[in-house]
């Protein structure tokens, strides 16, 4: 309220400034002309100007009083006869018609133009009010590359001056790590024409540098030519942190779950070690027997002590291969023979998939790619899709139990494993509910083994997936980036 | 105390431990058969001698459990000396409710298998001495007529000559030779060991009262 009533009575007082600056300048121009003798037209032309001036500077009212105020002089000190108005002649009409219509219309010409260019301005204030305020670091580009435009955010965010930014375009607040890469990126991305999306850290004006996500996608002229660049850059860093942490729980559960598998592997292990140890035991008996007989049967003995040295290495073996299984190796990724990988889980897990009635298969493609993986981790997913396998087959009595292990190369650059079961099968399950963390089926399971090996796969850029077979059972299968 | 004529059978899937077992079996000085299966052990050949069964739990097709239930429903009476790699308590409960002599979890000492073997074939003999006895007294039985049959009924309950004779509306002279024959053809060397027969044979009591 009391805002529109100031407006009002600046306005009022703009009008009588407006009145006020006219009627001076007609006042002073009609002085000076008339001392100077000038011709009705002449006067007429200044007069039109002066017109112009006020329409541009006010609005229609003032200057189509300045019009008439215009014309009321001309006729009077400057058409014969002087100092009154005349209406002899048609042309006494036509003239201050004619002056009149003109001077109109360039006053509402003026006027329009005039609000034309004002609305311009709101719209261009509006605009410049949204990309300064909308939270997201907005900034343009020339088609060279060249900084041309950020937004108030970005100043703010990083805390240089609008000339500092334009000047280096940023440059120096990238961290030094990512600079060189980022610049390349960037580059690339002027040279090809494409958008652009890349991580890099920026340094805050508060000196701390954050992750911030950037795209950048280019404005095209009608004939295609590349005009200009805008990106915006978002601040993702607490979210990479959320992410890290996310992942960090994941390899904690990872983990767990691996002990878990490991502790129903042991029971397995237990009994590889045992059957050795107890045939060495019981060699061991029989070589004494031979040799304290009353007439020792060294043929016996040497048997008996053959067979020893033969379960002394079985046993050996065993643990050979847990050892593998267990082997520390740091969480790097590295080239990786997936096929070896395979062996290793089906050499520990046969004898116990055997003891559940079900026989192991593999069948490997000779001419698979290596692979670049983790592979304790891929170990681990192997080891849970066979077991699940193992498990699925274990309650369908009547089929055939086998569990086929196959590798392929897959696409151009990935290779395929899959595990597939002739089991209970996936009917009505929802194949994607499978991999949601803490779903099972089975009465001791956890629900984390699929969730977790999705995890790993991804994490290598590999996919994971479940598909029903034609026949009996379903089929778990993934892939894995080649070697490069 | 080592019987030649003695067997003992063992079945075990994992080829080591079978070996070895026999290997110790044999070493103690006796006869052994091993079988990788329980299937092929049910198709081998029953042998007319002493023996017991040294068995693996859990073997893959038909289990030790398995087997040991087969056995007896068809018959086949070899005592049973079970063996396993993890003995849990509700299958060791369950074979030795089964009849089983004893349960060895791997790996085990010598003796305690061999001890375990000797006491299994001593079972088996007593069975066998038990059958053969009860073959024996049954054939005697057999070789009794319809009405010495009915006199010893009788007499094993208790009856005397005379009250044999009115059960049967016979002549107490004609029991008295009945009664003879009886005693003759069972081999019994007084009226308490006919009686013991006719508990072993379970003839039933043929008094009517």
């Amino acid at each position: 309220m009391f805002k529109s009533d100031q407006r009002r009575i600046y306005g009022f007082w703009r009008s009588a400034a407006q009145f006020l600056f006219g009627g001076v300048i007609l006042t002073l121009l009609t002085y000076v002309c008339f001392q100077f003798q000038a011709n009705s037209t002449t006067v007429a032309l200044i007069y039109l100007i002066v017109i112009v001036v006020v329409s541009l500077t006010s609005s229609f009212i003032p200057a189509a009083f300045v019009s008439i105020v215009a014309y009321i002089c001309l006729d009077t000190f400057f058409t014969a006869p002087l100092f009154r108005p005349a209406m002899r002649e048609l042309l006494d009409v036509v003239a201050p018609v004619t002056f009149l219509t003109t001077s109109f219309v360039i006053t509402r010409l003026m006027s329009r133009v005039r609000k034309s260019f004002q609305e311009i301005q709101a719209l261009k204030d509006q605009l410049r009010l949204a990309i300064d305020t909308i939270p997201g670091l907005v900034w343009s580009a020339l088609p060279d590359g060249s900084a041309e435009f950020l937004n108030q955010r970005w100043l703010e965010y990083t805390g240089l001056s609008l000339k500092e930014g334009l000047d280096w375009g940023g440059k120096v607040a990238v961290h030094t790590d990512d600079l060189a890469r980022f610049m390349d990126e960037w580059r690339a991305a002027l040279a090809e024409g494409k958008p652009l999306e890349t991580e890099a850290r920026l340094r805050r004006a508060d000196g701390e540098y954050r992750w911030l996500l950037v795209r950048v996608v280019p404005l095209r002229d009608e004939t295609g030519k590349i005009v200009k660049w805008y990106g915006t850059s978002t601040d993702v860093e607490d979210l990479k942190r959320t992410e890290e942490a996310l992942s960090k729980s994941h390899a904690e559960l990872a983990h767990v779950t691996r002990v878990m598998t490991m502790g129903e592997l042991a029971a397995s292990i237990a009994h590889e070690v045992n059957q050795p140890l107890s045939a060495i035991m019981n060699n061991g008996s029989a070589c004494l027997r031979w040799l304290n007989g009353a007439a020792p049967d060294l043929d016996e003995a040497r048997e008996a002590a053959r067979r020893i040295i033969r379960d002394g290495n079985r046993a050996g073996e065993v643990i050979t291969r847990i050892r593998a299984l267990l082997r520390k190796t740091d969480t790097e990724k590295a080239r990786l023979d997936i096929n070896q990988t395979v062996r290793e889980v089906v050499m520990l897990t046969r004898n116990g998939a055997a003891r559940k009635g079900v026989t192991l298969r593999m069948d490997l493609a000779a001419d698979l790619p290596p692979v670049l993986g983790d592979r304790v981790q891929l170990q681990q997913v192997i080891l849970n899709l066979v077991m699940n396998g193992v498990e699925a087959m274990t309650s369908t009595p009547g089929r055939p139990r086998e569990l086929l292990i196959r590798s392929r190369p897959y696409e151009s650059d990935k290779a395929l494993v899959a595990v597939q079961d002739s089991g209970v099968g996936l009917d009505g399950q929802d194949l994607e509910k499978l991999f949601d963390a803490f779903y099972t089926t089975k009465p001791q399971g956890m629900g984390m083994g699929l969730a977790i090996s999705r995890s790993i796969v991804e994490d290598h850029g590999g996919r994971l997936w479940a598909s029903p077979n034609d026949g009996p059972g379903a089929t778990f299968q993934f892939t894995l980036l080649k070697y490069q | 105390m080592v019987d030649p004529e003695a067997i003992v059978f063992v079945v075990d899937d994992d080829e080591s431990v079978r070996e070895s077992l026999g290997g110790l079996i044999r070493s103690a000085g006796m006869r052994v058969e091993t079988f990788a299966s329980a299937r092929q052990f049910l198709a081998g050949p029953r042998v007319d001698a002493p023996s017991c069964l040294v068995l693996d739990v859990h073997l893959p097709g038909l289990s030790g459990l398995d087997l040991q239930k087969r056995m007896a429903e068809g018959d086949i009476e070899i005592p049973i000396i079970f063996i396993t790699g993890r003995g849990d308590i509700p299958t060791t409960v369950r074979a030795m409710k089964a009849g089983a002599v004893e349960f060895l979890t791997k790996p085990f000492h010598d003796h305690d298998l061999l001890d375990s073997i000797g006491q299994a074939l001593e079972r088996d003999r007593t069975a066998r001495r038990r059958q053969a006895e009860m073959a024996e007294l049954r054939g005697r039985y057999e070789s009794l007529t319809p009405r010495e049959r009915e006199v010893m009924g009788l007499v094993v309950s208790g009856l005397l000559n005379k009250q044999v004779a009115a059960e049967l509306g016979i002549n107490e002279g004609t029991v008295k030779v009945h009664r003879g024959q009886v005693m003759q053809k069972m081999r019994a060397a007084s009226l308490a060991d006919l009686v013991r027969m006719s508990e072993k044979l379970e003839i039933p009591h043929t008094k009517k009262s």
